[in-house]
This record gives C-alpha cells, structure tokens and sequence, in this order.
C-alpha cells in the first residue's frame, strides 16, 4: 500500500468516527473537493478542531513520530491544508515522506 | 458592559433577554458535559441576575444572531488571574467560520491586554473529550490532573487543568489564533 492510499485510509476512517461523534445520519462523502473550512465548508470550528486532534493523533501512531498538521508551515502555505480533503491529503503526504 | 469585536463574531455581555436561549442551549444532546445549571428560563433569569463582579458572560453573535455563549469568571485582582469557559455554540452555526477560536482570542486578548491578567485557565472533565481537544489545539498548557474531581453520569471523573500564562498567550497563543482566524476564505 502506498503512503497516499495509507493516508486515504486513515482521512476516511477518521471522518468515519467524525460523522459518528456527531450523530450524523450521513456519513462524510470524502471526495477530493470536499471543502473542510472556509466558504462552502463542511466543518464547523470545532468539528475542525476534532478532526485535525484525531489525523494527527492517527498520523504520528502509523509513521512513529510526532506530526503537527498546525505549525507554522500549514498556517503560511498558499493553499491552506485545510482548504480540502485533497489538500490535506497532500499535506500530509508532504509531511510523512520527508526526511 | 464590555462588548468585543471580532472580524466574524461579536461578544455581548449576557442579559436576561439571552435566558430563554441559554437553558434551550444547555439543555441539548451535545451540551451535556456542561454544568446542567438552570433547567427553566426563570432559573437562569435569577442566575444572570445574581453574577458576581468578578465574572463576565458573553453571548456570541454571528451576524445579529445569537449562536453560543462564553465567560470569563473567578476573575481575581490579587492573582492576575480568571477562569475561561463556559464555551457552548449552537449545534446549527455556520459551517467554515472560525467562531470559536475567534470567541477565545477576544476573551483572552481582553483578559491580558484590557485586565491585564497574568494567568487564564480552566478546567475540563475527563469525559469531555471535544473541549480538551480544543484546550490543546488552542495551545493551553496541561497542568495537571485533579483525580474525581467531578461526577458524570454516576461516575468519579478526573478533570484536567490547562492554563496559559499572559507571555504564552503573546508568543504562541494569540499569533496562532490569527493565524488560524485568517486561513478563513471568507
């Protein structure tokens, strides 16, 4: 498996345990476009606060070692991780394959 | 009467005009790790009524609406200090605005600027598992555990202690906040 399928997995499976948090009757559609925060969003702040607390809590069990998907990297990117689904997915992928 | 302003959000102090609002607000599904507090309108008309003058509730508004609450309380003039919480939001706010990082910027930013405390903290159950991951996305800091502090659901549960003090909230705090604030599109 791929470090990007890896990444699809765990992104599923967390907003997964999301929608379930939220006692959502419908489940995330995690397409590409998905927008997570700003106009058009899926997320409310706080429901962006659990997500990202979850990923990277997931993130750093798989890869070993810490990973903070909030540093100051994230905040000063051009297109912020958190614009959507792909862009975090990228994001992190960045993220886990560096060395 | 202070009322703060955000480039989303404005807080304005609680009245008893809120009241219906608040108990409507508590009373749901997902404030249930809250304090239950007054279970009729009347009840919170004489709790609002009977704050001290060491604490401050604020209602959230979000384009004229009223969306959630927050406090800053147990505000002491000797320590430098205030307790931060009582953060509830309407299960139907807006989705993609950062109302509620926004609503702690204001208040910290009014308690280490305007009453230029030195320490805000708070503390949060165990079983609360939203709001400590809030306290530490936000970057509050774990001070410590208090062991069956509270009792939820017929069972002894461990609180957690977070604070900041004031340089934290100016170095890491406030900017991260801002930065956060500003990653919204809107």
């Amino acid at each position: 498996m791929s470090e990007l399928d890896k990444i699809q997995t765990i992104m599923v499976d967390t907003f997964k345990d999301l929608a379930d948090q939220l006692g959502q009757a419908e489940p995330f559609e995690c397409k590409d476009e998905m927008i997570l925060f700003g106009a058009g969003a899926t997320l409310d702040s706080l429901t962006l606060v659990s997500l990202v607390v979850d990923l990277e809590s997931r993130i750093s069990d798989e890869w070993g070692r810490e990973i903070s998907l909030t540093d100051d990297r994230a905040m000063t990117r051009a297109v912020s991780p958190f614009d959507t689904f792909i862009s975090l997915k990228t994001y992190i992928n960045e993220l886990v394959t560096e060395k | 009467m202070i009322t703060l302003t955000g480039k989303f959000i404005t807080l304005k102090p609680m009245t008893i005009e809120h009241a219906e609002f608040v108990v409507k607000m508590r009373n749901l599904e997902h404030a249930r790790f809250v304090n239950r507090g007054s279970a009729t309108v009347e009840q919170q008309i004489d709790w609002i009524k009977s704050r001290p003058s060491n604490e401050i509730n604020w209602m959230i508004y979000f384009q004229d609406q009223v969306i959630g609450q927050i406090s800053l309380y147990t505000i002491s003039e000797q320590h430098k200090t205030a307790e931060a919480g009582r953060l509830m939001l309407s299960p139907d706010i807006p989705k993609g605005y950062p109302i509620s990082f926004e609503a702690i910027l204001l208040v910290n930013t009014y308690a280490f600027y305007e009453l230029k405390l030195n320490k805000v903290y708070g503390i949060v159950g165990s079983m609360n598992t939203g709001a400590l991951k809030l306290n530490d996305f936000i970057k509050m800091k774990r001070e410590g555990v208090l062991r069956e502090h509270f009792i939820f659901d017929y069972i002894c549960q461990d609180c957690i202690c977070f604070g900041i003090l004031r340089d934290e909230f100016i170095k890491v705090q406030e900017p991260f906040l801002k930065k956060v604030i500003n990653l919204n599109k809107y």
